[in-house]
């Protein structure tokens, strides 16, 4: 069992009283193990198809810290490789995106085609005797890619299942948003960055919709509306059975409210509600949700209601950097994608209405996180430990009919650890927790 | 150009100046009540993002109208916003951020009788509970209306001269 409390890192995750160590947000030790054994194993989220629609377009990513191009070879099929040239370490590529056949290191000219094999080296024949073997000095590839409905995510272990398998039940989530329509990413990324622990970004997204009403107050107050075209300002008392939540092995999850009764759906945002079609790709159980805040472990937030892709990259433990890019509906008109592009605009980003709260309280979290003395009392998590019953039917893989709860955090603690206490992916995938029973 | 010309250029430049120092200074005063009082009803408050790009491709430096945006916002928007810091529970900016804004270069772009495109170079500091700190450095575009012996602000694009803003939040008006 890797969830045994003796081994190293499942101690400091109490699931039966709901309690979690402050240290594993701050520690620099604990952060370099993060490293090899989630951003080193897991899948991550890349970049969207239709960033790099065309052959040899390319966009410069990170997966973890590492600085990655992931980019179309002449023949249009998809690569990534790590930007750090093999003779000095320096990137090849020092620019977002764009669409190019080689990169060239700016120290010696060492050329790499959009396969990342290098190709020239100056000096070849005279300097190097014409003994350096090029096919053993392309750029490191990522070991796996592949893709789901248009996200693109790539793993650095040759060991790592299947896309499909790792995301497993995730796939019935991310279809929330994905049988909707067909979607396309808004051209640029907004990027930021904070002085936070990327977990607290992530458990905010698998399961925290106690924030909402109060992280968020003055937004609603404000009379600002978010952008998935169901007009309700409303602010109510949290309603536990208003909705449900859901986690996966390897710890992705998502909680989602049902629409209200009252809420209106004449919206042009709203408009594929009522397409049969959408409707019975979803199936009555997804077609009643009104929005899911969606995590793919380790850090990729998905909002199914305004229809954003928000990565939380870690640049050491108390750092992220948010990349944040806006899906649209191919099919809409002009007018209802500019009102879908403005309503994230104002709502996601540093300056959105909703986000500029978050922001100062994960870097609160963290900074809460620091104190030798303060890591001696664990932060509480504990809110319907204990009642997170999987209800299993045919509507959905096993659900817990509750939106207000923090199981889905709680249970991505326990997958944090059992990524950190495994050897490998094999040990990883023969002794994992299926979630099950009651949490 | 004769001369009364160029004595009317240097008045409308110092109007201008003075307008939007002051106007600077009702936001650095959080007397943001006020300073709402000089948009206009049809304001277009935009920040877009920026992206680096090699040489010979800036035209996809910035994004465009429709595009991803750090601000995308009208007088409705912009009023939400200042609700937002009068509700009691704007936790990003209770307590407040101290900002001073910097403005230099305005140079007169264009005007007819009703419009002046202005542009100018900005600084904006802002400093945050003990020690946090930001900076903020740009140019905007804006578009002033005339309205008596004042203007209106008709039209405020601002590009940042950053790509990834080292901010954990932008609570704060350009």
């Amino acid at each position: 069992m890797l969830a045994d409390r003796s081994i190293a890192y499942a101690r400091y995750v109490d699931r039966s009283r709901g309690l979690v160590n402050r240290k594993i947000f701050v520690d620099p030790e604990i952060y370099q193990v993060e490293r090899e054994n989630i951003f080193g194993r897991c899948w991550l989220y890349l970049t969207h198809e239709t960033q790099i629609a065309k052959p040899h377009d390319f966009v410069n990513v990170f997966m973890g810290e590492e600085p990655v191009i992931v980019c179309r070879d002449g023949d249009g099929a998809v690569h990534a490789f790590i930007n750090s040239c093999r003779h000095r370490g320096n990137k090849v590529c020092r620019v977002d995106a764009g669409n190019t056949k080689a990169f060239v290191c700016p120290y010696h000219g060492w050329t790499f085609d959009t396969r990342g094999d290098l190709q020239g080296v100056p000096g070849h024949r005279d300097l190097y005797f014409g003994e350096l073997d090029r096919a053993d000095w392309g750029l490191v590839k990522v070991a796996q890619i592949a893709s789901y409905r248009g996200l693109i995510f790539g793993t650095f272990d040759p060991e790592a299942p299947s896309l499909e398998e790792y995301l497993g039940d995730m796939r019935w989530g991310l279809d929330l948003l994905f049988d909707q329509g067909d979607f396309e990413a808004v051209p640029n990324i907004t990027r930021w960055s904070m002085d936070v622990n990327w977990k607290f970004a992530s458990d905010n997204a698998i399961g925290d919709m106690y924030h909402g009403a109060w992280s968020h107050r003055s937004a609603m107050l404000a009379g600002h509306i978010s952008g998935n075209g169901t007009r309700s300002a409303s602010i109510k008392p949290p309603q536990r059975d208003n909705g449900f939540t859901m986690v996966t092995a390897y710890g992705h999850g998502f909680n989602a409210n049902y629409l209200e009764a009252a809420a209106q759906l004449d919206t042009p945002l709203a408009a594929w509600r009522k397409d049969p079609a959408a409707r019975a790709r979803l199936g009555e159980l997804r077609s009643r949700v009104n929005r899911a805040n969606m995590l793919v472990f380790p850090n990729l937030f998905v909002n199914s209601g305004s229809r954003e892709l928000m990565l939380r990259n870690p640049f050491g433990p108390e750092r992220i950097e948010i990349w944040k890019t806006i899906l649209v509906d191919k099919n809409m008109p002009p007018e209802t994608r500019r009102q879908q592009v403005r309503a994230s605009n104002r709502h996601f980003g540093p300056a959105g209405m909703f986000e500029q709260d978050d922001g100062e309280n994960w870097d609160q979290s963290t900074a809460g996180a620091r104190g030798n003395i303060s890591q001696r009392y664990d932060l509480n998590y504990s809110m319907g430990v204990g009642h997170g019953t999987f209800v299993e039917d045919e509507q959905s893989p096993p659900r817990i009919e509750s939106l207000y709860n923090e199981n889905a955090q709680l249970w991505m603690y326990h997958v944090w650890a059992e990524f950190m206490d495994a050897e490998s992916w094999p040990q990883l995938r023969a002794e994992h927790d299926e979630p099950r029973g009651v949490l | 150009m004769i001369a009364s010309d160029r004595a009317a250029l240097r008045d409308l430049q110092y109007d201008v100046e003075q307008f939007l120092y002051r106007e600077a200074d009702l936001i650095d005063e959080r007397r943001f009540d006020d300073w709402l009082k000089l948009l206009a009803d049809d304001l277009e408050y935009w920040m877009p993002v920026r992206s680096t790009r090699a040489l010979g491709d800036e035209g996809n430096e910035f994004a465009k109208p429709g595009e991803s945006a750090l601000f995308d916002d009208d007088k409705e928007s912009m009023h939400q916003r200042v609700r937002k810091l009068h509700t009691g529970y704007s936790w990003a900016e209770d307590p407040p951020s101290r900002t001073r804004h910097v403005v230099s270069n305005v140079r007169i772009e264009s005007m007819t009788n009703d419009l002046v495109e202005v542009r100018c170079n900005f600084m904006l500091y802002r400093s945050r509970l003990a020690a946090d700190e930001d900076l903020w450095v740009g140019r905007r575009e804006d578009r002033l209306r005339r309205n008596g012996e004042s203007f209106l602000i008709a039209r405020r694009h601002i590009y940042l001269d950053q790509v990834s803003l080292s901010s954990k939040n932008l609570s704060v008006f350009f």
